[in-house]
């Protein structure tokens, strides 16, 4: 791993419990003692049930969440010694891929793409030439003029990683970036994302689609109950063929 | 910055009934307050006749001191100026026995040793068209001949405080307080407009904060729009006041009016501070919307 993107050191993430009765915990943990490194060109699966704490995760590598306890390091800078201001700055620098894409609806394909490069220098004229590439990347440079609203859910993903890709990111963060697809159209997507390794590219996608996960592989990061672990690709493809928090709920089930 | 703004006019086009709304109570408001001002401007006079009952020609109104070492052209230009303020009938020029005569009339038989033949001031007197004048007008010819470098003074002006004043302190006090009134009305209005407008930005706003956009690349069409609203409401209300209330207003209330037919039009500079007002309400109300647009953005994932 010779360039770290990511790194976070015994990071904690509280939240305050509002709904807290008399004698309840105030404060409900989101993450405890996670630990993490990601370096250039990686593509990585973050799995776990839902309120594992995979979007926490994701938000404190955005600077969008300060962590409770624990360092964490974005693209080389330690966050908690940025300001707003620059951690605005950082975001601009990162791609984020949407669950539900989140284009605007008012603009059309191009200029959706065209949005993350609003604060940049470049010239009107280099603009729209980023902006081509990465339609093109994705194969929807013929939707250029498209008004968004009549795109299919897989088309606007696929306008949705066009985005994260317009400013050349060295690291991209996908939230169930396959949700609401189906499952020709996920598989696709995930194929088209790890093709960015190319291009030197980290990519970190947090998913609890583990049909995907089990048939791309790759470095594994599994969240239950606020804990990270790491789980090789070889050895996740044999013993851990079924990840710990489905074998939990598989149990219940059985249970009931 | 160019997508910021495709996104508000876009949104803009789709609640175009609203903004409309918008722009009609802004106007309506503005108009309101623009009537009451022009009813105020028509109300304070000053009494020419009151003060110099025993004037020449019954309207005479200033005498104005020149440096007799003018030369004739720059006298000539003084005089023509002075003629083209729409407050005078006519300028009189005195020549200088006449004029040592009226000096000594005005400020005492000593007068008449203190100074030179030679150094004897050209008199200018001033005749004012109507018997009643706007305070207003007044007091900005009064201002502007007493900053006038070829002038060396003026004689003959009246003192307001002496008057006894149309408009009674309290009347002044209540349309005062209805001014404010309208004008934190307007606030409210502008605010309640933007703060819908905001609302429903809310994920426009979570996708620039997630994807490191500044806030204000959203906000900055919002100010716009909120200055070319104060804009086009001002330009309408006056607009409509002086071309279509003015006439319905003094044909109805003009007997109330010291200029009798017609009413006197707002001034440019009352006109500005009424287009003033309405921006600063505007920009007020758009302003409060900011913390909202940076606390409420649409939490993304």
């Amino acid at each position: 791993m010779d360039q770290l993107l990511v790194q976070l050191v015994d990071v904690d993430k509280e939240y305050i419990n509002n709904k807290a009765l008399e004698g309840e915990a105030q404060y409900k943990a989101a993450l405890s003692n996670v630990s993490l490194r990601l370096g250039a060109g990686e593509f990585v699966f973050l799995t776990g049930p839902s309120g594992a704490g995979k979007s926490t995760l994701l938000k404190i590598v955005l600077g969008l969440l300060r962590p409770t306890r624990g360092q964490v390091q974005t693209l080389g800078k330690d966050l908690a010694k940025l300001n707003r201001w620059q951690l605005r700055k950082l975001r601009s620098s990162i791609g984020i891929i949407f669950q539900n894409h989140q284009l605007l609806e008012r603009l059309n394909v191009a200029d959706n793409v065209a949005v993350p490069l609003l604060a940049s220098s470049l010239s009107r004229k280099e603009k729209r030439i980023r902006v081509q590439q990465s339609l093109e990347m994705v194969q929807m440079d013929v939707f250029a003029k498209q008004d968004v609203r009549v795109l299919s859910a897989g088309e606007k993903q696929r306008v949705g990683i066009a985005r994260a890709l317009v400013h050349q990111p060295k690291l991209i963060l996908a939230d169930e970036p396959t949700g609401n697809l189906d499952p020709v159209s996920a598989r696709s997507l995930i194929r088209m994302l790890r093709e960015l390794r190319c291009y030197q590219s980290s990519v970190l996608i947090a998913t609890h689609d583990m049909e995907l996960v089990r048939s791309f592989g790759g470095r594994v990061l599994e969240i239950v109950g606020g804990t990270c672990s790491s789980v090789l690709d070889k050895k996740y493809r044999k013993a851990y063929n079924v990840p710990q928090f489905w074998r939990e709920e598989a149990a219940r089930e059985t249970e009931l | 910055m160019r997508l910021s703004y495709k996104i508000i006019f876009r949104y803009l086009s789709e609640k175009f009934a609203s903004y409309s709304l918008a722009f009609v109570s802004l106007s309506c408001l503005l108009f309101f307050m623009a009537l009451l001002w022009t009813v105020v401007d028509n109300l304070s006079v000053v009494k020419i006749e009151e003060a110099q009952p025993t004037q020449q020609e019954s309207k005479a109104g200033l005498t104005v001191f020149v440096n007799s070492q003018l030369n004739e052209q720059k006298l000539k230009g003084l005089v023509s100026d002075l003629e083209s303020n729409k407050l005078f009938k006519k300028i009189e020029k005195i020549d200088s026995k006449d004029s040592k005569d009226l000096l000594v009339t005005q400020f005492g038989p000593d007068f008449k040793d203190l100074i030179q033949e030679e150094s004897m001031p050209t008199v200018l007197l001033g005749y004012f068209k109507n018997t009643n004048i706007r305070r207003a007008d007044y007091q900005s010819l009064l201002s502007r001949l007493k900053n006038d470098p070829l002038i060396l003074g003026i004689d003959g002006v009246i003192d307001l405080n002496s008057q006894s004043n149309f408009l009674s302190l309290s009347f002044i006090n209540w349309i005062f307080s209805l001014l404010i009134i309208i004008f934190v009305v307007a606030t409210v209005l502008i605010f309640f407009v933007f703060r819908s407008l905001v609302e429903n930005l809310k994920t426009e706003a979570g996708i620039f904060h997630y994807l490191g956009q500044a806030s204000w690349r959203l906000f900055l069409p919002l100010v716009s729009i909120a200055v070319a609203l104060a804009l086009l409401s001002s330009g309408a209300a006056l607009f409509m006041l002086e071309y279509g209330m003015q006439n319905l207003l003094a044909r109805h209330l003009g007997q109330f009016f010291s200029s009798g037919g017609a009413l006197y039009p707002l001034s440019l500079q009352s006109n500005l501070i009424l287009a003033a007002v309405v921006l600063g309400a505007a920009l007020i109300g758009v302003f409060s919307c900011w913390p909202a647009m940076n606390r409420k953005y649409e939490k993304l994932f």
